[in-house]
């Protein structure tokens, strides 16, 4: 079974992952890290909001990226949102 | 986990005999093996080595439970602390354990392992080179660490009335008194 690597990338900073995890293949990968960026945005949100992470990032034993997973908490401004949220839900409880 | 203040199986040679759990050795260290019946012997006539058997069966549930209480309310940077100073007072500064083994007994994922520890090593509060982990500043691991390890040590000392720990001997200016 291939071992994969689970990379995680701030920016320009990245955290290399020495060990690896053995897994049954890329599938498997990719829901390791889903939920590797789960519990570190979690972790991020419970306690001091530290910067988490912007992605993870598995690469295989020659080093070849293959995917990517990205973590993020977006706050849009909101004149970005597309329509006025607010009002609507305002007249929606008028009705 | 066990190091060099405990004893693993003392209970069940004394008593019925069943062991419910797999023990693993994770750090080589030197330790005792002996024959169940030795042990049996030995506190049916020395009721001072059965109060010691005994009272280690106490902590140790003790400790179990001081983890497991905590797990939730304290970050995986205060768990992870925690663990390693609980590794020093067991085995010492050099520790062969994996990023995995610190996940699995934390119950984390390993990448949460690898930001905790990348932060503590660019700190200089530890090393880590695949799979041996150094401890350099056990003092400022503790001061990061939640305070589990202080609760636990405590109630050894309340158990055993002395300590096996270089570290706590220094903070409370206790005589060491290492239980080999």
């Amino acid at each position: 079974m291939p071992r994969y690597f689970f990379h995680l990338r701030n920016g320009e900073t990245i955290i290399e992952d020495k060990e690896g995890s053995v897994l049954s293949g890329l599938e498997s990968a990719r829901s390791y890290a889903v939920r590797a960026a789960r519990e570190l945005l979690a972790e991020s949100i419970k306690y001091d909001g530290k910067p988490t992470p912007a992605a993870v990032v598995i690469v295989d034993h020659h080093g070849k990226v293959l995917l990517l997973t990205v973590l993020t908490i977006d706050m849009l401004p909101a004149n970005q949102l597309g329509r006025p949220l607010l009002a609507k839900r305002t007249s929606n409880a008028a009705k | 986990m066990i190091g060099r203040e405990g004893v693993f199986g003392a209970m069940q040679a004394i008593d019925h005999r069943v062991s419910l759990n797999i023990v693993k050795v994770q750090v080589q260290m030197r330790a005792s093996v002996v024959d169940a019946n030795v042990v049996k012997n030995v506190a049916d006539e020395s009721p001072d080595f059965r109060a010691l058997i005994v009272g280690y069966e106490q902590f140790f549930p003790g400790l179990v439970q001081q983890h497991t209480a905590r797990n939730a309310p304290h970050s995986i940077e205060r768990r992870t602390c925690k663990w390693l100073v609980r590794m020093y007072d067991l085995a010492g500064p050099d520790l062969p354990v994996t990023q995995e083994f610190l996940a699995q007994m934390m119950g984390v994922r390993r990448t949460s392992v690898t930001t905790v520890a990348s932060q503590l090593q660019a700190e200089g509060l530890i090393s880590y080179v695949r799979g041996k982990l150094h401890i350099q500043d056990i003092e400022r691991l503790q001061s990061r660490a939640c305070e589990c390890h202080h609760a636990v040590r405590q109630q050894y000392v309340e158990i055993f009335g002395r300590v096996s720990t270089t570290t706590f001997v220094a903070e409370r200016g206790l005589a060491a008194d290492g239980v080999e």
